[in-house]
């Protein structure tokens, strides 16, 4: 007769293997989602923030975005390849008509279409204060592309979906 | 015995029919408040006076399981999942034409009666007919320049429910 005490042994190594098992499956996903975790710290602004912390921030684009990345926010009227530097530039820029922001994403799925590329759709909200004093309180279904680089995932396309359409 | 029983009720044994009488009433409110009745909380002023910013309320996802959305109807949207979520006011259906003229929406040429909007900025917006499997949809708050409101068709395929209250 088997014992219990090796029956629940048993059974835990087997939950801890298919864990595991899960874990190895879902890396590259979460590692997808890691880079959307980097984007949401990446624009958010606390008040008060000093000029070279914003550069610092700006910097920090190298690790999130690819050379040249792809923006199409029909919104916005916005529909370009934008180099590195311009979105380092534009980051710096941008910050300034801010006092405060705050982006958070929701609903992340992430489909891999070949190695190396992810496609993930995903909702961005964007809330905060701008710098007259106005509140920011913006929803956007996003449609992005990630290529994989020696160093990780980066964002090649970014496109803000029109769920309504004036 | 009557405290036995109370000791029983906020104390109970960890039998084995215990936990299965939880995980099975886990696993019934999951489901129900995950995927039929599914809880909101109201962020945002797009509906007001109807729906204030921090309010509550709950979205039946089996509104249009027999009928497609009615002119009046308060629908979510659905943007890439069900977390958040957009709340809007059917004002047209396909095939018809909206315009607004000076803040007043026009549906086929003739003037829809909304008590529901409070305030009205002065919106103009040419006319222009909704596609086959879309509503026109729009937020009861127009007290706002029409590029800060968003509204517009959509397909009937995105909403995902109706609240109930």
């Amino acid at each position: 007769m088997v014992d219990k005490k090796r029956l629940a042994a048993g059974a835990a190594l087997a939950a801890l293997a298919i864990y595991t098992l899960y874990c190895f499956a879902h890396l590259e996903e979460r590692r997808v989602k890691k880079r959307f975790a980097a984007l949401a710290e990446w624009a958010r602004k606390e008040p008060g923030e000093q000029p070279m912390e914003a550069l610092l921030k700006a910097r920090g684009a190298q690790k999130i975005f690819a050379d040249p990345c792809r923006f199409e926010i029909e919104a916005y009227e916005v529909s370009a390849s934008v180099s590195l530097q311009e979105i380092m530039a534009y980051a710096v820029q941008g910050r300034e008509r801010f006092a405060e922001l705050d982006l958070k994403f929701y609903d992340v799925t992430v489909a891999f279409p070949e190695k190396g590329l992810a496609q993930v759709t995903a909702t961005a909200r964007l809330t905060g204060k701008r710098a007259g004093g106005g509140p920011i309180n913006e929803t956007h279904e996003l449609d992005c592309t990630l290529k994989k680089t020696g160093d990780g995932w980066r964002f090649t396309k970014i496109k803000a979906v029109e769920v309504l359409k004036k | 015995m009557a405290q036995f029983r109370l000791r029983e009720f906020f104390f109970p044994s960890l039998t084995p029919r215990f936990l299965i009488r939880v995980a099975a009433v886990a696993l019934v409110a999951y489901l129900f408040f995950g995927h039929l009745l599914i809880p909101m909380f109201i962020r945002g002023r797009s509906m007001e006076p109807t729906y204030h910013d921090g309010g509550f309320t709950f979205c039946w996802r089996g509104s249009y399981l027999f009928h497609p959305p009615r002119r009046g109807d308060i629908v979510a949207v659905k943007l890439a999942g069900e977390k958040v979520m957009l709340l809007k006011r059917v004002v047209a259906l396909e095939g018809e034409e909206v315009e607004f003229r000076n803040g007043v929406l026009f549906v086929d040429g003739k003037p829809l009666d909304e008590p529901y909007v409070k305030n009205r900025f002065a919106w103009d917006l040419p006319p222009r007919k909704i596609e086959p499997g879309c509503v026109y949809l729009v937020g009861d708050n127009r007290g706002m320049p029409i590029e800060e409101h968003d509204f517009g068709q959509t397909p009937i395929s995105r909403i995902a429910g109706k609240p109930i209250w």
